[in-house]
């Protein structure tokens, strides 16, 4: 059973007229690489400075090892946020930098020179550690401004999206390296990010923020096949799930989507658990992943065109005006536009959603 | 942009100037040289240009004249007392402003109105402050001494009329450092301030740590404006002390004007013009020099 | 917790001592020039008798005779007030200008170079009483001495500096884009100046005419040597009021005061350029 290291409580903060933050709570355990993860302006970045002490919640609090921090000054929470910007102290060297915050604390002179060393090190730092901080490159300014937090041993490592000004190409190693220097330090992370397929590939668990409110918290797979409302299911997975709109309808043992043209589902339902749904107005989603081309398949469409991702292709299919799909195929799939397709879904991988609310309607592998 | 100017901007953009500088300015500079070299005043009843070439028999006399000498010490005196002074109160006024509260923006603009003042009012002011019956005697000193205090004749007494200057000036051009400083200071990236913050530094480690270093291109810049200005202190002088007692506070500015205006000795004041001249260009020359070398 | 609170207590004394320091003076030579003669050596702050016969002794400056003979050189206030205004407007069109064109020039195609850029600021940065022998034998000869033409040429040239360096400053902050467009679409260069250029320009015009303003309406060393009876400038009354009148020290403070109500009503206007001003454009705020 892991520890609590940080809970958070009905934070609300408002600037002005705005609820940037709006009744989130959550918590996170030791070791854990917590991301917050939203569009621009969902309150992720304000929710992390509440948490650094940088903004003052106006209701809420903030629980960091069980001890209430909320009235506490940045200094005395024994955390640290390396900023979206670095903001690594140009004037002084890097060695500087890494020092500074341990100079508050009275080690001796000697401490200080080891541990900054050592960190430098760990981050590949030495060459440049005696140069005018604002002299080195951005990565190198990313390197130190992390290893400024790290150097002081902070009970939690806050990042304000680290990687979004880092070259695309580097941004994939960077991940990785974060990662795994998370996991040998043992160091309890929360990480804000915009990015989803970061989010996927680097957190422990997720908490997906929207306008200032918290969706859904979970592991990354729970998340991925299991997305509690509409915005949640089409922000995560790329490329986005695919969303048919109409009325359900449970005839028999089918399960039908009237849209702008009848297209089946499902067959072989079990008609108690869905006939709860009949009559419905909903939007159905299911990810280009989870169907495939077969001759049995319910969904039929004309194919407008195709295109290579990787090591697949991906086809867009016409099925009605207002409905069009994308699917994965295999990469040497001998699929031609203007050809008709069968796709079948996999039923288990079927997301059904209330058109109103967007909540999820039946939970998917049902 | 082109790199050569079009014919027209070209002409708007050197002829005007050139007319005026060199009408007004450049001419003049060029009689300069030459009264300096000649003996002439206007009591002696003939033409300028007219006037007999004595060499540097004026250059000479400069050398050897206490009061020039004098003049000139005083005036170093005022500026490094002065400048400093006026540096260490902005700073600590701005030192104090780093935080945000209510009515911040009222009290700054309160603070930088003795800029504003001609320096004649300000002079003026100072002069009825220190007078035997004015608010310095007759309220604040009164408290401390009793009727003693009337007795104090600032502008009477070599130091204390010193002192009176100074303190016209420290009232009027420290809110200019203030000023500087403190636009400096809100200068600095908000970002850096809340990184030092959650290292874990205070208030006042971050000021002298981070926010002072950054600024350092601005402090210099005002220490070394401050000080021209201050070197040609002579509103003050005029208005306070006329110099005086005697020539105890007569500023390089001061001795020049009566040079020329009181005993008309106007090819001496040339001589003792282009000195004053050469040494501050001597001067700016060796201290570009030292801040050349620092980088 | 409570240790924190003592600092706060010193900064807010600090500040009220600076406060009082900043304002005493003036509000004491407000009093004062409200004064009546027989208070005027009162510590009193406020007069028990309040009377504008110190402002109206400066408009009718005949009363003087009662105190000195030296009313042969004072005038009434209105005259230096009104050659001030019109030396100070004058030279500050003239500044201005020139100096527009000249940061244009020198802004967009080094034209006047920098060599002649620092030798501006060269006029602003040596003492002007090293000038003053010079001048005054130069101006004499022209037939500029106690002329105010004498004074506008002076103010001019020697405030041209904050003006080329200040717009400079906000010349260099317009895109370069928008000109270079206008020419490609065959505008002439003249055009492009007054057209494109001078309406965004326009709030550094303000800004250096304005100071500029004041710097000409604040002379004195010149003004005095430069001026005799004709053309005498408000600074120059004020300080005969001290030097040559004596111990009338209502008066002096009424005087004073008239001449700092329009500086200061223009150093709150640009308020927040005082310093671009004052460094010639070195600092923005």
């Amino acid at each position: 059973m892991s520890r609590v290291v940080l809970r958070v409580e009905n934070i609300v903060k408002t600037f002005g007229k705005t609820i940037a933050v709006n009744d989130v709570s959550f918590e996170v355990y030791e070791r854990e690489l917590f991301t917050l993860l939203g569009p621009s302006g969902c309150g992720k970045t304000t929710t992390l400075r509440v948490i650094a002490g940088l903004e003052r919640p106006d209701r809420g609090r903030v629980y960091i090892d069980g001890v209430d921090v909320t009235d506490l000054p940045p200094k005395d929470r024994n955390v640290c946020l390396v900023f979206q910007e670095y903001a690594v102290f140009p004037h002084m060297s890097v060695y500087d930098n890494i020092a500074f915050g341990l100079k508050a604390k009275r080690i001796s002179k000697l401490d200080i020179d080891n541990r900054v060393r050592e960190v430098a090190e760990l981050l590949d730092l030495q060459k440049v550690l005696w140069q005018k901080a604002g002299k080195i490159s951005l990565s190198e300014q990313q390197r130190t401004a992390m290893a400024r937090c790290i150097v002081i041993e902070p009970k939690l490592l806050l990042l304000d999206e680290p990687l979004s000004l880092v070259d695309a190409k580097i941004r994939e190693r960077m991940r990785r390296e974060l990662r795994k220097m998370q996991r040998d330090l043992g160091v309890t992370m929360v990480f804000v990010t915009h990015d989803q397929l970061e989010a996927l590939m680097l957190s422990d668990r997720i908490a997906v923020m929207r306008e200032g409110k918290l969706i859904q918290v979970g592991r990354p797979q729970e998340i991925y096949d299991n997305p509690i409302n509409l915005f949640v299911a089409s922000f995560i997975g790329s490329p986005t799930m695919n969303f048919l709109e109409g009325v359900l309808r449970v005839v028999k043992d089918k399960l039908i989507l009237e849209s702008d043209v009848i297209i089946e589902l499902m067959r072989g339902i079990d008609t108690s658990l869905y006939s709860q749904l009949d009559g419905k107005k909903v939007i159905v989603g299911f990810r280009p992943e989870d169907a495939f081309i077969s001759p049995e398949g319910l969904i039929k469409g004309v194919i407008q065109y195709t295109e290579i991702a990787g090591d697949k292709k991906i086809i867009h299919l016409r099925v009605s005006d207002k409905c069009s799909i994308r699917v994965f195929v295999d990469l040497y799939a001998l699929v031609e536009v203007g050809d008709v397709a069968s796709i079948q879904v996999n039923p288990l991988r079927l997301h059904i959603f209330d058109k109103e609310t967007g909540n999820k309607l039946l939970r998917a592998g049902v | 942009m082109p790199e050569r100017p079009p014919r027209s901007i070209k002409i708007l953009a050197t002829l005007p100037l050139n007319i005026l500088l060199n009408g007004v300015l450049i001419v003049p500079f060029a009689i300069m040289i030459y009264l300096a070299f000649v003996k002439w005043s206007p009591l002696m009843g003939i033409n300028w240009w007219e006037a007999p070439f004595i060499a540097i028999s004026n250059f000479q006399r400069a050398l050897s004249d206490s009061r020039f000498i004098s003049a000139l010490s005083r005036t170093a005196l005022f500026v490094s007392v002065v400048v400093p002074l006026e540096f260490i109160l902005g700073l600590v006024v701005a030192y104090i402003l780093q935080s945000e509260f209510i009515g911040k923006k009222y009290l700054v603009a309160l603070l930088i109105y003795p800029l504003m003042l001609p320096p004649v009012v300000v002079a003026t002011v100072f002069y009825l402050f220190f007078q035997p019956y004015g608010p310095v005697n007759n309220i604040f000193l009164y408290y401390i001494m009793g009727k003693r205090a009337l007795d104090i004749y600032w502008f009477l007494d070599p130091t204390l009329a010193l002192v009176t200057i100074i303190i016209a000036d420290v009232w009027q051009w420290t809110p200019f450092m203030f000023l500087i400083l403190y636009s400096g200071l809100s200068a600095v990236p908000k970002r850096l301030v809340e990184a030092a913050e959650v290292l874990g530094a205070s208030k006042w480690r971050i000021f002298w740590t981070i926010r002072l270093p950054l600024i350092k291109p601005l402090i210099l810049i005002a220490l070394v404006l401050r000080s021209l200005e201050a070197l040609k202190v002579f509103d003050y002088v005029y208005v306070m002390t006329g110099g005086g007692p005697g020539t105890a506070t007569e500023s390089i500015s001061l001795y020049i004007y009566r040079l020329a205006i009181l005993y008309q000795d106007i090819s001496y004041a040339a001589a003792v013009s282009i000195i004053v001249l050469l040494i501050i260009m001597i001067i700016s020359r060796v201290a570009i020099y030292f801040f050349i070398e620092k980088r | 917790m409570k240790l924190s609170i003592l600092p706060k207590i010193i900064i807010a004394c600090v500040i009220v001592v600076f406060i009082l320091w900043t304002l005493t003076p003036v509000l004491w030579m407000i009093s004062l020039s409200f004064k009546p003669y027989g208070e005027w050596r009162t510590p009193h702050l406020l007069p028990q008798k309040p009377t504008i016969d110190n402002y109206r002794m400066l408009f009718t400056p005949q009363a003087l005779q009662i105190f000195i003979a030296y009313t042969a050189i004072i005038e009434p206030v209105t005259g230096p007030l009104t050659r001030s205004l019109i030396v100070s407007i004058t030279a500050t069109i003239i500044a201005v200008i020139i100096g527009f064109f000249t940061a244009y020039g020198a802004s967009r195609y080094n034209t006047p170079g920098p060599f002649v850029l620092f030798f501006t600021l060269l006029t602003r940065m040596l003492p002007p009483a090293t000038f003053l022998t010079p001048i005054m034998v130069y101006f004499t000869t022209l037939g500029l001495f106690d002329n105010i033409a004498g004074l506008i040429l002076l103010y001019s040239a020697t405030t041209i500096t904050y003006a080329i360096w200040i717009m400079k400053g906000f010349i260099d902050a317009i895109p370069v884009e928008w000109e270079e467009a206008a020419l490609m679409e065959g505008a002439k260069p003249l055009e492009v100046l007054f057209k494109v250029v001078l309406p965004i320009a326009r709030p550094g015009l303000v800004v250096s005419g304005l100071f500029i303003f004041l710097m000409a309406w604040t002379e004195l060393l010149f003004a005095l040597v430069l001026t005799n009876v004709n053309a005498v400038t408000l600074p120059v009354q004020i300080s005969k009021y001290v030097t040559a009148v004596g111990a009338l020290w209502g008066t002096q403070a009424a005087i004073a005061l008239l001449g700092s109500i329009i500086p200061v009503i223009i150093g709150y206007m640009i308020q927040r350029h005082l310093v671009t001003g004052f460094t010639f454009g070195l600092v923005r705020a």
